[in-house]
């Protein structure tokens, strides 16, 4: 009986069944705000079915559309979105590397960010999500270390800066105007069709405005970024040009100009000998280059308007370790024929080994502009033709080299059954420019392969196994100079310095004690009647750099008690002190 | 106290006298502080503005460049055993000032064969 009261409709009373059924119908607003879980709504949806069986009316009310919770969460979004945006540019500020249309980019994103997350029904979209938030904390630290770079090289093009971060992007460009396409219906006909209060509008009006205002602070933001950026830039590239002695700028310039003047030998005892430039080729034939440098000496001081006695000077004076004489020679040659392809070669070949990098340059591409055979490849390289002076500083040396080292190797594509020995010893000494040792090394033994017989080649394939740190190979080449040309002094010179760098520094002695000792007792020299005038003419031909040398490597072995001796260029002592030895 | 090093350096006076236009092209002070066994042994200036060296720090002229060496490693670097680029990676040469001036040494520095 008891039961009945509970489930009999009383007149004017309560029915507790009944104030359950209204508790539950009311829960359905939590259950749109989507905080009932799963299960408890299925055993209420049971529930309320058998209530409303059992009181045979509908009790639950139409789902109308939550307002309250909907703006709730526009609320929410406008909130994530201002503060994303609001860090967005905060961390541009600090960025400072980016481009503009980077930046826009990147601060779009945040407010797809909430787009997904204010559409729930999108599951692929919630992966896209995380994706960006990925990318979003990849970006800033992608684009600082970009800045890291910036200042070591403010030349990188900029625009290409966003490109590799935009690369790993998915497109989002489709999502972005689906967005769009559902905030407008949601706000527009969702909204106002089915609560058409005065409320809401206002909302979106607001949200509206708040949207361009952050908007547009960003505008700003990436302005004044982007405007400090070419600042810093600026200020750099100011700071580097005020630095007028900055390395770079400074390199050898083309108008500096060593060596002028050729110094002769003060007391040349051969200054009477007849016919002095035949006499000079032969003893070059005999291998006396000293005494040839001497005949020579006498022939272009009789005859200073002859290129062909400069020449042979020049070529006599780098068989003599003497570059800086040699150059003078040369250029005193060039200057009475200029179109001499020789003496642009030999004097390539000694400004590199002054390290005299742009001049050598200098004479190599002159040497193509006289060869009628490659004359033509010249002209597929603008840059590099003679046009006065000027054209030496409008390239960088590093690339000058580049370029003519690409012009040479034209030349040598141009006919490649062939091998041509000049072209490859030109390249030989190109690659020696760039410390490309082991090229230069294949270029000489390819033009050895034409003429195995040219000591000179030799030499050079054996400098340049040497400077390559090849020293035991480099002896070997040596060895075979001096067999087609015992008298060829650079090359003792050379085996000295090899025996150096291989820290055999008695063997090194000896053989730079061997070339001055040639360099002091030329035979033209001991031809003649009076001994005490050889001797002064023999000191004017011993190199400098021998001499040098040759201290350093005493100094090495811990014999400066012999510094006197070698000041005083007493080649007697020396002689005594370690040529007996041997 | 006599260094292995100082012949180096000998070497270089040689060659500064030997063609001051080419010294003065470099364009640079350098200071050589050589050590040994750890220790400030020796200091050596390099002026190549005027073309001179000597022993001791600079007079009067600013230095561009200080590279601190042990006696030895100069040797080798002179002696071409040594590439200064790959002594300076491992920390055996230490540069401070401007480094691209350095880059110019290597002439002055090394005996190298003559082509």
């Amino acid at each position: 009986m008891s039961l009945r009261q509970l489930v009999d409709g009383d007149c004017g009373g309560v029915n507790p069944l009944m104030q359950l059924g209204g508790q539950f119908t009311r829960d359905a607003a939590r259950k749109d705000e989507g905080f009932t879980n799963a299960q408890f709504e299925r055993n209420l949806r049971s529930d309320e079915h058998l209530v409303n069986e059992f009181l045979g009316q509908v009790t639950a009310p139409p789902q109308s559309f939550q307002m309250d919770a909907l703006l709730q969460e526009m609320r929410e979004i406008e909130q994530t979105n201002a503060m994303a945006v609001h860090q967005a540019t905060r961390g541009m500020d600090n960025i400072s590397g980016v481009s503009k249309e980077w930046a826009n980019e990147f601060g779009m994103q945040p407010s797809l960010t909430s787009t997904t997350q204010m559409v729930h029904m999108q599951p692929q979209k919630q992966q896209l999500v995380h994706v960006r938030e990925f990318f979003d904390d990849e970006g800033p630290g992608v684009s600082s270390s970009f800045l890291g770079h910036t200042p070591v090289a403010p030349f990188m093009p900029l625009q290409t800066l966003p490109t590799p971060y935009l690369a790993i992007c998915p497109p989002y460009v489709p999502s972005t105007e689906r967005f769009f396409e559902e905030a407008n219906s949601l706000t527009k006909e969702d909204t106002e069709k089915l609560l058409p209060q005065t409320s809401t509008k206002e909302y979106v009006e607001d949200w509206i405005n708040d949207y361009e205002a952050s908007a547009k602070q960003r505008q700003e933001a990436t302005g004044s970024y982007n405007e400090s950026f070419w600042q810093r830039l600026q200020d750099e590239w100011q700071k580097l040009s005020e630095e007028s002695e900055h390395p770079w700028l400074s390199e050898y310039g083309e108008n500096y100009d060593p060596y002028k003047e050729y110094g002769f030998a003060e007391e040349n005892p051969l200054a009477d000998v007849e016919n002095a430039l035949e006499k000079g080729k032969e003893y070059m034939q005999n291998g006396d280059i000293p005494s040839a440098v001497l005949c020579f000496e006498v022939a272009v001081k009789k005859e200073p308007e002859n290129a062909d006695a400069w020449e042979l000077l020049g070529m006599a004076q780098a068989e003599n370790e003497n570059d800086p004489q040699s150059i003078a020679a040369l250029k005193r040659s060039l200057a009475l024929r200029p179109d001499n392809n020789r003496v642009l070669m030999a004097l390539a070949v000694c400004y590199t080994n002054e390290s005299l990098q742009s001049h050598a340059l200098r004479m190599l591409i002159n040497w193509m502009e006289v060869n009628p055979k490659y004359k033509h490849l010249l002209q597929q390289h603008p840059g590099l033709q003679t046009d006065g002076d000027a054209m030496a500083s409008s390239l960088i040396v590093g690339s000058k080299l580049q370029a003519v080292q690409n012009l040479f190797l034209d030349a040598v594509r141009m006919n490649p059954q062939e091998v041509d020995a000049d072209v490859q010893e030109a390249l030989g000494v190109l690659y020696n420019l760039s410390s490309e040792y082991d090229k230069a090394v294949d270029c000489f033994r390819a033009a050895l392969h034409v003429n195995p017989q040219n000591a000179k080649v030799w030499n050079r394939l054996g400098a340049s196994l040497a400077n390559g740190s090849r020293s035991v190979e480099a002896v070997e080449a040596y060895q075979h100079a001096l067999q087609l040309e015992p008298g060829f002094i650079r090359v003792r010179y050379n085996v000295g310095v090899c025996c150096m760098n291989l820290k055999a520094y008695k063997q090194a002695v000896e053989h730079l004690l061997t070339a001055l000792n040639m360099q002091a007792n030329t035979t033209a020299a001991r031809d003649l009647p009076e001994g005490a005038g050889a001797i002064g003419g023999g000191q004017a031909q011993m190199s400098d750099s021998i001499w040098s040398t040759l201290k350093m490597i005493i100094s090495l072995m811990g014999r400066s008690d012999l510094h006197g001796a070698v000041n005083a260029r007493d080649l007697k002592v020396l002689n005594e002190t370690f040529m007996d030895t041997v | 106290m006599s260094l292995a090093s100082d012949a180096v350096f000998e070497k270089i006076i040689d060659g500064l006298k030997g063609n001051e236009a080419k010294a003065k092209s470099i364009n640079g002070v350098f200071l050589y502080k050589i050590t040994k066994d750890g220790k400030v042994a020796k200091e050596w200036t390099l002026d190549c503005k005027n073309a001179k060296a000597y022993e001791g720090p600079a007079q009067g002229i600013k230095v561009d460049t200080t590279l601190t060496v042990a006696d030895e490693d100069m040797v080798d670097i002179a002696l071409g055993k040594l590439n200064p680029q790959a002594a300076f990676m491992k920390g055996k040469l230490k540069i401070s000032g401007n480094i691209m001036l350095t880059q110019k040494l290597a002439p002055l520095l090394k005996t190298e064969a003559k082509l």
